[in-house]
């Protein structure tokens, strides 16, 4: 039996009563707000990295390729795309015709695809951006809602 | 509107409460190691903020041994750093021995206070207090002790028996003088 560790035992709560150096917490609680602000900067979690890297390459991305689109329709290099797809639809269709049916298709996806002197290049420059995209949508949709109805006439011929 | 604000005090205050309950013990942990009041708090604000950068344990209990051994081992590398000549952490394997006895096993301690065993404890050399210290105060048994310490087992035990002799030869000097 150790009576030492007997009378450390019974008067325990006197050995550790007593003032501490004042303002303890005080300075505990300052260095509580340090950490914290401390760990705001440097924990970020791996999955908040990877979602933040996302979205600054979206951020960049998006713009250039808005940027780009805006751009092929201004100068009707979108709607001429979609309008040479749906010749070659059409062509491949009318390849089943009569010859003197087939040389008809030709004339008229012609007329509709061929321009002399493309619109965009008859606009005045002057003309703001979002005026020479409507004016260029509006005429290559007569364009493509001519091709579906030629494409529509000539499916009838081959169910014939 | 006084409930209101108490409890959002409440909510805000999570590591006041762990603070509260905590700081006292940590404190006079490291404060007997150490023997240096600064160093003791800078020690128990260490331990605290270790323990909120970590996730919570699932009772007090265990709560309390992780902080009071981190604490510890806190106390004991400042002790190290100290490397100061009288730093008995570096030469305590000397001359240990399983011969040595516990002669004041049987000590009464009547009429000894808890001022006079304090204040004699701060004067031991810091081999023999951090020893006295871990074993009596924490309650660790010689094994653990050299684990924390990092030196023999048996060299734990001559130390403590060195250490006591020396605390009670002490206060029977101080009390003698009285």
């Amino acid at each position: 039996m150790d009576k030492l560790r007997n009378f450390i035992e019974d008067n325990r709560a006197e050995f550790e009563k007593g003032h501490l150096i004042s303002g303890h917490k005080k300075r505990f609680l300052k260095k509580i707000v340090k950490t914290e602000k401390g760990r705001d900067v440097y924990f970020i979690p791996q999955w908040a990295k990877l979602a933040i890297a996302s979205a600054v390459v979206l951020f960049l991305v998006i713009p250039v390729f808005i940027n780009n689109r805006m751009s092929q329709m201004e100068t009707g290099e979108y709607y001429s795309q979609i309008l040479n797809e749906q010749s070659s639809y059409i062509e491949n269709l009318a390849s089943e015709l009569e010859p003197e049916q087939q040389y008809g298709v030709e004339s008229a996806l012609r007329q509709l695809r061929d321009d002399e002197i493309p619109l965009s290049q008859q606009l005045p420059s002057s003309m703001s951006r979002k005026e020479r995209r409507e004016i260029i949508k509006g005429y290559y949709s007569t364009k493509l809602d001519g091709a579906e109805r030629l494409k529509e006439y000539i499916q009838t011929l081959v169910e014939e | 509107m006084n409930r209101l604000f108490g409890s959002f005090k409440k909510h805000l205050s999570k590591e006041e409460r762990v603070y509260d309950e905590c700081h006292r013990k940590l404190y006079y942990t490291s404060l007997r190691i150490l023997n240096n009041s600064m160093e003791a708090e800078e020690v128990m604000h260490d331990t605290l903020l270790k323990y909120f950068s970590r996730e919570e344990f699932e009772t007090v209990k265990e709560r309390d041994s992780w902080l009071t051994r981190v604490c510890i081992n806190m106390s004991i590398d400042r002790l190290r750093k100290r490397k100061s000549s009288e730093n008995l952490l570096n030469s305590v394997e000397l001359n240990d021995s399983l011969d040595v006895k516990d002669e004041f096993e049987e000590y009464s301690f009547k009429g000894v206070t808890v001022k006079m065993v304090k204040d004699v404890m701060q004067t031991l050399a810091e081999g023999y207090r951090v020893i006295l210290s871990l074993v009596l105060f924490e309650g660790y048994d010689y094994e653990e002790v050299a684990q924390i310490i990092g030196i023999k087992e048996v060299s734990v035990r001559t130390q403590y028996i060195r250490g006591k002799a020396r605390l009670v030869e002490e206060i029977e000097r101080r009390a003698g003088v009285k």
